[in-house]
């Protein structure tokens, strides 16, 4: 099963630029795909082309060959979420109730499977290391621990493709690493996984493929120390920027002060 | 085993929330001009006594306008509801579309050229809330941001429709007086035709908002988390607007504009019952009838029998209550 973006192009209103042009991406299953680039680059839009909230202009996404307008809506959500960049600001509800509605998609018209649905949050709440969190508030939480919220709400909507938009934004580095140490046991369990990111500091270590975008296009696409030269890099951040892949402690990416 | 214990406090709460409306039903009936005794309701109710002047007061007058402020209150508070969970705004309420003025300034209309029958009331009023409802919709569906457009659509039309109620009342004349006092809110004109014709709008929408609640639910979350859980977004959008507009006009319609009952109520029921709305929107219904009633038993029985419009009421209990809830429980997140 692989979800396929192929030859996608989009723009928010007619006669406006194009914030997607071409654009052909490949995700399957056990593989994490991180897609890089500048601010305005077109990472989220891409994501919500995939995620089937935008609909492309031209080109077609799929799963397996199928347009994803041709899957009825709740059968779609089971096989792929989307962790958005939006954080709902305040929310009514405690953080169970929120990973409880990553449940909605597999719920009859009015019932739910209650034993069911609580060891699903039970398992994901362990993987994702929030039981500290479980009993509280969502609008008690920090930004990051919302965002925290968030993604494990969507890992219990799907077993098959996970679209994760920027989710290093807000976490301090532990819990960076150790999200990438989730979706690294996620992959694992057969879940394709495809982050968006503009930062180089840490998500290509965890990578099977990395993207590189640049003004709504594809300039680099392949392992991440291939798509994410020095070149390509440069072109993309319009900076001087070198990286040192085989640190020790990580990679080291050192910024350039000069424009190119 | 948590899920079980807090299902059986749910019903346990729904069960005593039953039994205080029905309380509160019985002390309507009991209080007014004319004393009724609840020996004389309950033969009444049980057809044993059906000739005395007493029935005949209960029958005809006050069951009706008893049973019209339990279903406009209900109405009110599940567009409130509805209104809170479309907007994403716990300071959302059912008048926030215009439609409420809509319909007023419909039946205004109708009380100028048709003179002050329910009937011309009603359905002008109804004409009036849905021809502005569907102006919103006309207007906010060339925008892009629909929930931001619909929200900023009313308040404009709002702004239009008050204008153009208050430059006819500068032609009402002798119709004036009777005018105001039905644009302040009041059930004095119940009768079992307009209970019916609420029961109608009030059960669809109660209805409705059974089968929308687990969806409303995941709409909190966000526009894209929504429409990537499988939720038809746009659908559920206007499905919500309906109901909030129906709901609204059809109480406007018949009773005039009360406030606060749609605000206040979702944020009460919210702190006992919580916030998951399969739960709230049962709880959220009783609760605004309850509340109407009282606030109606005491619009006709503090100074009868001179009568106080039960808008004037509502507003004197909602304000205090609303800034308690701001200030006190919710330190100023409604929400929590």
């Amino acid at each position: 099963m692989t979800l396929c973006a192929n030859n996608i192009s989009f723009s928010y209103r007619k006669n406006s630029p194009m914030v997607l042009e071409q654009v052909s991406i490949k995700l399957s299953p056990g593989q994490i795909v991180g897609i890089f680039g500048p601010n305005g680059s077109g990472k989220s839009t891409l994501a919500n082309c995939l995620a089937g909230i935008r609909h492309p202009d031209k080109g077609m996404v799929s799963i397996d060959g199928y347009p994803l307008c041709s899957i009825p809506a709740m059968q779609l959500a089971r096989k792929l979420a989307l962790a958005s960049q939006e954080i709902p600001v305040s929310l009514p509800f405690s953080v169970e109730q929120v990973l409880r509605l990553g449940c909605y998609p597999y719920r009859g018209f009015w019932q739910s499977r209650m034993s069911e649905e609580s060891e699903k949050i039970a398992r994901c709440v362990k993987l994702t290391r929030l039981q500290h969190l479980v009993y509280r508030q969502f609008n008690e939480l920090s930004g990051g621990e919302k965002r925290r919220v968030m993604l494990a709400r969507a890992i219990i909507q799907t077993e098959q493709f996970l679209l994760l938009d920027e989710p290093a934004a807000y976490l301090d580095p532990q819990h960076q690493l150790e999200l990438f140490e989730i979706l690294q046991i996620l992959a694992k369990s057969g879940m394709g996984i495809l982050i968006t990111s503009h930062d180089l500091f840490v998500a290509p270590l965890f990578l099977d493929v990395a993207v590189l975008m640049h003004n709504g296009g594809i300039i680099a696409s392949g392992s991440p120390e291939q798509a994410l030269s020095v070149e390509n890099i440069s072109i993309a951040f319009k900076r001087s920027i070198s990286i040192a892949w085989n640190h020790p402690g990580g990679i080291i990416v050192d910024l350039g002060v000069q424009s190119i | 085993m948590d899920k079980i214990n807090s299902q059986r406090s749910y019903l346990w709460q729904l069960s005593l929330l039953l039994a205080l409306s029905g309380a509160i039903l019985l002390l309507a009936l009991c209080c007014g001009a004319v004393k009724i005794s609840p020996t004389q309701i309950l033969e009444t109710l049980s057809g044993f006594d059906s000739n005395s002047t007493a029935s005949q007061i209960i029958i005809n007058t006050r069951l009706p306008r008893i049973i019209l402020a339990g279903l406009s209150g209900m109405s009110l508070s599940l567009a409130g509801l509805a209104a809170q969970t479309l907007f994403r705004n716990p300071l959302a309420s059912p008048y926030m579309l215009g439609v409420s003025n809509g319909s007023a300034l419909g039946a205004v209309t109708g009380m100028l050229i048709g003179g002050l029958n329910a009937a011309s009331l009603t359905v002008c009023g109804m004409a009036g809330g849905i021809m502005s409802l569907l102006l919103i919709k006309f207007l906010a569906s060339r925008a892009g941001n629909f929930t931001g457009t619909i929200l900023l659509l009313g308040i404009a039309s709002n702004a239009l429709f008050s204008a153009f109620v208050s430059g006819m009342l500068l032609f009402a004349g002798e119709r004036l007086q009777g005018i105001v006092f039905w644009l302040m809110g009041g059930f004095w004109r119940a009768s079992w035709a307009a209970s019916g014709m609420l029961a109608f709008t009030t059960m669809g929408g109660l209805a409705a908002m059974l089968l929308l609640a687990p969806a409303m639910n995941v709409l909190l979350l966000g526009d894209s988390t929504a429409i990537s859980s499988g939720i038809k977004l746009r659908r559920l959008q206007l499905w919500l607007l309906l109901i909030v507009a129906i709901l609204s006009a059809a109480v406007v319609s018949v009773a005039g504009v009360i406030g606060f009952i749609g605000l206040i109520v979702p944020h009460l029921t919210r702190i006992v019952f919580g916030p998951e709305l399969r739960k709230l929107v049962p709880v959220c219904a009783v609760g605004g009838a309850i509340l109407t009633i009282a606030a109606d038993t005491v619009a006709r029985s503090m100074f009868a029998p001179v009568e106080i419009p039960v808008g004037i009421i509502t507003s004197l209990i909602g304000a205090p209550i609303l800034v308690w809830l701001i200030l006190v429980k919710a330190r100023g997140d409604l929400w929590q």
